[in-house]
């Protein structure tokens, strides 16, 4: 992409698709400066012709350092507030960027958000926009001023000596095309070093990760020599990238500074075949200071904001992302049951199908398990259900409503789901339940953290529902931060829960508070729920069962386990892994047999839903 | 401005990038960046040397200008002097590039070669520390300081050393120069330095500081704004909540916006003030009348006035980039501070070299550990038999994994010993102790490259086929050949996707490779999904033969019939013996399986009148403890 310069001003507000007119005010502000910075160059001049001509005047001379001090005065009461407008409106701007980023990927299919993404993604949300908006406030300015000087100064000598000024003009073809090559080979080498740069960071990624375990197989030599090779390419790529572009970048300086001595040879000429004073070829020599410099400063401008080029681009990206298309209408459920009817999904173009025609429907205040094998699919089916991607194929009605023909808010009003794992944000306890209802008075807060089973921890942090939590609540164990998850669906009081994986085992220890927890939050609403342990979804009223995508088995688990097929033999087989032996046994079990054996001897009266 | 704004930037958008540490102790850093230029003595030297004189040469123009005017002015002006004066300015321009690119060349160069050897130091360094240093530190924190921290100082190497040097030697030079050639005239071109300089040090340093870190924080802010916003990006759309009502992203926007514009505020005035007294022509400003005041007594002669008027307007400017260059000066220092800070974490004693136990029984004399100042483990002593299973239990929080951890010598201990076979492990050979050692974690490692590649990392001379044996008794054989290019198949970000019970069977057969004497297991069913935990508790088994195993695990089912269990409370031994003697003795060790057993009672139910709680479906937890 080629960034002209009118795209250079507009960048920040196309970015953050709004108009800032403090912006606008600032930049030309900073042009003007900029322009009134050559006046002393012309006082230089009109003091210099007098003081050769040898009539300086006291009139005069008060004249001329009255134009200067009023310049001076003049630029800095203006700089000043361009200063201002162009920090406060960019980092505004950018500001804005950032929410309208958060905001628009907000309704980006889940299946955009793979690990690389998010990653990528943050990169551009932090980094990347901070980069850019540095850059750009603060040079935004030099580059107005390096636009408008050479503008007007150069309109200047025009008027003061047209063929003069055509000839202090006449590098600049040259050294502009040396400046564009030197962006257009700054962008290649950039472009061939972003992975070199990525294979790096990727290597010192996987160096930290995998250094424990590479000291503890004693092979820290090996992973040391895979990151040498790619610091050593990252040595070379970022010297070539400085070095490389070196002499063009001389050459357009050169071009600029020559400029000078070419205006000299055309005015000598034109003195010495007595076309010219020498006065006009002093002015022309002292104010043309004002006009080279600039240039360079503008070439300057223009290849720091190419470093921006990088970021502005993904940044777009995003935003050409397509979202989940709303609704212009939203149709409102006014029953609670769910209808899987055809459903095909697929990840990826080439992928193989996740989901292949699945069909059920989940009557209204009941629970439905789904299981199968890891990859089976269970995840993307309810997935689908909160809509966070759109099916392939086929319909997902809620109340008979296809989620489709719902807003994406009015879906969410009527879907908790609780996940395994926990987002906790920073912010307090209470802001962290709130988010379930915003609104929510503190007694419901209390009344959900109780059913939830977390009042009492709660209670017993520092600051109680005020504590801050901090890096996602690390401080707090895996199942107090599933608690307060499951608090936060409680206060939101939806119909329809789904639960994914929410009961696996994160903090074994707690598995008795969360239990209850997850038991106060199914009470008479419709429940799907993707479970490992398929002892914990035996009393569902009907279990799915998926097998590469395709349902395989429905019914309840005494008709599953009857029918002798794939949930039998999961069955089986978790009914068997709960013991550990010393040997590995030749076959499993023929029968499930959940025998007491799984339990201390002492304690055999704790198995009735086992038995 | 020059060629050298340019260069400041550095190619690398990290040099600007905003600072993100938080862990680096602002100060005292500059030494530390003096010691890193003396391992490249000479090409930054010359580099700097190269710079002076490239900013030398830049101040040519200036002077042909001088004499150009004077020429063209005198009364029998010589076309041919002002001609070759011009072809002086080409021939000066010329030099002034190549001089510079020359710098440039020669700083790059010797930069990237001291962040080269910088990174290498500290990938190094991360072999020499006691293991549980990673996990101790935040694997983000040493990523930044191998990359960002690092890149920083190119900066400084590369443009801050030559470039600043250039700017601050050149016009003191100058200024020295135009105050022998006329005192009063050099007074009156330089009398707004000082201010200009006093606006600067107001800018930069009575609230640098204060205003470095609130920036800091802002940015530190909109960084794990976005991150809480990413991760948790299905909270927020199953939530309902925007943007704009997701307050921490707005309040880190917001606060940013703030601090922009309070700054913007404070510092336009006395920066703008500042730029505008060194800028080309202002001080044309103060030189005019008193040069003419002086002319007009007689004591200055015209040649000198035009001197000062044409020279002294061009030799302040390159002043303004040491403003630019201590601005980023901090952040850099913090960075710097942050990678000497793991430069100089104390290496683990690496024993006596081929010190190797020839017995495997491991014995936990009074052992007392910490982390910081937060004790965890109290006195706790036991002995796990030579190939025998022993399992920990205990509740969470209880001490298991530091204890198991503490084997492998992650860490060392505060007081009493760890022995293996009677011999303290920090007397053994560290690399050779970790050779007779397999760990099976919750978490596996893979790295991107082939299913061999990682399954070799075990055992670099392994042959195909005792690595197909392997992968048969960790049962994920059939995994692997059913993949598109079965061992040769890439795993990682870019390559073939395992479960979380495949890697955990694939580390199995990493341990099956190395054939350790001692087998550490962590958690290692923890994960796992139905199918692969029946798969991986016959591995398991299978792997354990024959060999001293430490095992911990929350499933206590497991560990039934391990041979000795140690029961671990708040970090002390309570009672070490059989599940058979425990359960009847030990009131910690019941209370731990009745906990267990009643979260296995459990079972999901929607129904108004279900049980309020799984007590309903089992006695509670002291109906049912056993007399």
């Amino acid at each position: 992409m080629n960034m002209r310069m009118t795209q250079v001003f507009t960048l920040a507000e196309e970015l953050a698709g709004r108009r800032d007119p403090g912006l606008r005010r600032g930049i030309a502000q900073g042009a003007i400066e900029a322009v009134l910075g050559a006046v002393p160059y012309v006082c230089l001049y009109l003091v210099l012709a007098d003081v050769f001509r040898g009539e300086i005047s006291w009139t005069r001379t008060a004249v001329v350092t009255a134009a200067m001090f009023a310049a001076l005065a003049l630029q800095i009461v203006i700089g000043v507030r361009s200063m201002i407008n162009i920090m406060t409106s960019s980092y505004g701007l950018f500001g804005s960027t950032r929410l309208r980023l958060a905001e628009h990927i907000r309704h980006l299919p889940m299946g955009w958000f793979t690990h690389a993404r998010s990653g990528a993604l943050a990169d551009v949300m932090t980094r990347r926009l901070d980069l850019l908006s540095e850059i750009w406030s603060h040079f935004i300015a030099y580059f107005a001023g390096g636009v408008a000087i050479p503008l007007c100064v150069g309109a200047f000598l025009m008027f003061v000596d047209w063929r003069l000024g055509l000839v202090t003009m006449a590098t600049l073809p040259l050294a502009f095309g040396l400046l564009r090559s030197a962006l257009a080979l700054l962008q290649r080498l950039t472009r061939g070093l972003l992975p070199v740069i990525d294979d790096a960071n990727h290597a010192v990624v996987e160096y930290i990760r995998g250094i424990q375990v590479l000291r503890v197989y004693g092979r820290f030599e090996t992973g040391l020599s895979r990151l040498l090779h790619a610091l050593a390419r990252l040595r070379q790529g970022s010297i070539r990238i400085e070095v490389g572009p070196a002499p063009l970048i001389g050459s357009y300086g050169f071009t600029i500074d020559a400029g000078f001595a070419v205006l000299l040879y055309a005015g000598v000429w034109l003195w010495t075949t007595g076309d010219l004073e020498p006065q006009t070829l002093l002015l022309f020599v002292v104010v043309s200071i004002k006009f080279f410099n600039p240039l360079f400063d503008l070439g300057v401008s223009m290849l720091l904001l190419r470093f921006g080029d990088q970021a502005l681009r993904r940044t777009q990206d995003v935003f050409e992302t397509p979202p989940l298309p709303e609704p212009a209408e939203g149709q409102q459920p006014t029953r609670f049951d769910i209808e899987l009817d055809g459903v095909d999904f697929t990840y990826e173009p080439e992928a193989p199908p996740a989901l292949v025609d699945v069909t059920a429907r989940l009557p209204e205040c009941s629970l439905t398990a789904i299981v199968g094998p890891s990859g089976s699919g269970k995840s993307t089916l309810a997935h689908l259900v909160a809509r966070l991607w759109d099916v392939g194929g086929g319909a997902i009605r809620l109340g008979g409503v296809d989620v489709r023909d719902m807003t994406t808010h009015e879906l969410h009003r009527h879907v908790s789901m609780v996940f395994q794992d926990v987002v906790l944000f920073a912010g307090s306890v209470r802001d962290n339940i709130l988010v379930g209802n915003p609104d929510a008075p503190h007694e419901d807060v209390v009344r959900v953290a109780k059913a939830a089973q977390a009042h009492a921890f709660i209670e017993a942090l520092p600051e109680g529902y005020d504590t801050v939590l901090t890096e996602g609540g690390q401080t707090l164990s895996g199942g107090e931060r599933q608690r307060i998850s499951i608090a936060r669906a409680l206060l939101k009081d939806a119909p329809v829960v789904l639960l994914d994986e929410a009961t696996a085992s994160i903090d074994p220890a707690g598995e008795v508070e969360i239990q209850r927890a997850i038991d106060a939050l199914v009470k008479e609403r419709t429940v799907v729920v993707i479970a490992h342990r398929l002892r914990t979804i035996q009393r569902a009223h009907q279990i799915l069962v998926l097998d590469e995508g395709r349902l395989v088995e429905r019914g309840s688990h005494d008709e599953l386990v009857d029918h002798d097929g794939l949930y039998a033999r999961l069955w089986r087989e978790q009914q068997r892994s709960q013991g550990w032996r010393r040997s590995p046994e030749p076959a499993p079990d023929p029968t499930p047999d959940p025998t007491p054996d799984l339990m201390p001897p002492s304690v055999p009266s704790s198995l009735p839903t086992i038995a | 401005m020059s060629e050298s704004v340019l260069s400041h930037q550095g190619i690398e958008p990290e040099v600007l990038a905003p600072p993100e540490s938080e862990t680096a102790q602002p100060g005292g850093g500059m030494a530390g960046l003096f010691r890193l230029v003396r391992t490249r003595p000479w090409s930054l030297g010359a580099a700097c040397v190269l710079s002076v004189l490239s900013a030398v040469v830049g101040l040519a123009p200036t002077l042909l200008v001088f004499g150009i005017a004077a020429e063209v002015l005198s009364n029998s002006p010589d076309a041919d002097q002002v001609v070759f004066y011009a072809s002086l300015g080409v021939a000066a321009a010329l030099l002034k590039h190549l001089l510079f690119g020359a710098s440039t060349i020669l700083a790059h160069v010797a930069a990237y070669g001291i962040l080269y050897d910088l990174r290498v130091a500290i990938a190094r360094k991360m072999a020499e520390v006691p293991l549980g240093f990673f996990s101790r530190r935040q694997t983000g924190a040493l990523h930044k300081a191998m990359n960002e921290d690092v890149q920083g100082l190119e900066a400084f190497l590369a443009h801050m050393l030559p470039d600043g040097v250039a700017a601050f030697t050149v016009p003191v030079a100058a200024i020295v120069l135009m105050f022998v050639v006329d005192w009063r005239m050099a007074l009156a071109a330089f009398v707004a330095v000082p201010f200009a300089l006093l606006a600067q040090v107001a800018m930069f340093s009575r609230e640098a500081r204060e205003s470095y870190t609130r920036y800091h924080e802002a940015t530190e802010a909109n960084k794990r704004a976005v991150h809480d916003y990413l991760r948790g990006i299905h909270v927020i759309k199953t939530f309902g909540l925007d943007a704009r009502s997701f307050g921490e992203l707005r309040r880190a926007v917001q606060k940013m916006t703030d601090y922009v514009d309070d700054y913007a505020r404070r510092s336009a005035p006395p920066f703008i003030v500042a730029l505008k007294l060194l800028s080309g022509g202002t001080n044309a400003l103060f030189i005019v009348p008193v040069g003419v005041w002086l002319l007009h007594t007689g004591t200055l002669d015209l040649a000198t006035f035009v001197f000062f008027l044409l020279v002294s307007t061009q030799v302040l400017s390159p002043f303004l980039r040491i403003a630019n260059v201590m601005g980023n000066l901090q952040l850099l220092l913090e960075g710097a501070d942050n990678v000497q800070s793991i430069l100089d974490e104390p290496s683990l004693p690496r024993g006596k070299r081929g010190a190797i136990p020839t017995q495997h029984g491991i014995r936990f004399a009074n052992v007392s550990f910490g982390y910081d100042d937060k004790p965890v483990l109290h006195n706790v002593s036991f002995e796990a038999p030579a190939g025998k299973v022993t399992a920990i239990v205990g509740a969470s929080g209880s001490g298991k994994t530091t204890l198991a951890r503490l084997v492998p010598r992650f860490w060392d201990v505060d007081s009493g010993a760890l022995e293996v076979g009677g011999v303290d492990v920090r007397s053994l050979d560290l690399d050779g102790w970790l050779r007779q050692v397999a760990l099976v974690f919750q978490d596996v490692f893979l790295f991107s490259g082939s299913v061999r590649d990682n399954l070799r990392l075990a055992r670099a001379d392994a042959t195909d086929e005792q690595i197909d044996r392997a992968c048969r008794a960790a049962r994920i054989r059939d995994v692997i050949t059913a993949l598109p290019e079965g061992y040769d198949t890439l795993l990682g970000e870019r390559g073939a996707r395992l479960s979380g019970g495949e890697k955990q069977r694939l580390s199995i057969a990493r341990a099956f490779l190395k054939d350790a004497p001692v087998l550490i297991l962590d958690e290692a069913t923890a994960f796992a999904d139905a199918q692969s935990e029946a798969m991986i508790q016959d591995a398991l088994a299978e792997l354990c033969k024959d060999k001293t195993v430490i095992v911990i695990a929350h499933k206590l089912s497991t560990i039934r019939n391990a041979d000795r269990i140690v029961v671990l409370d708040d970090g002390r031994v309570v009672d070490v013996g059989t599940h058979d003697a425990l359960i009847e003795r030990s009131t910690t060790y019941q209370g731990l399986w009745s906990a267990y057993s009643r979260s296995l009672g459990w079972s999901l139910d929607n129904t108004a009148n279900s049980a309020p709680s799984p007590r309903s479906n089992g006695p509670t937890a002291t109906e049912d403890r056993p007399r």
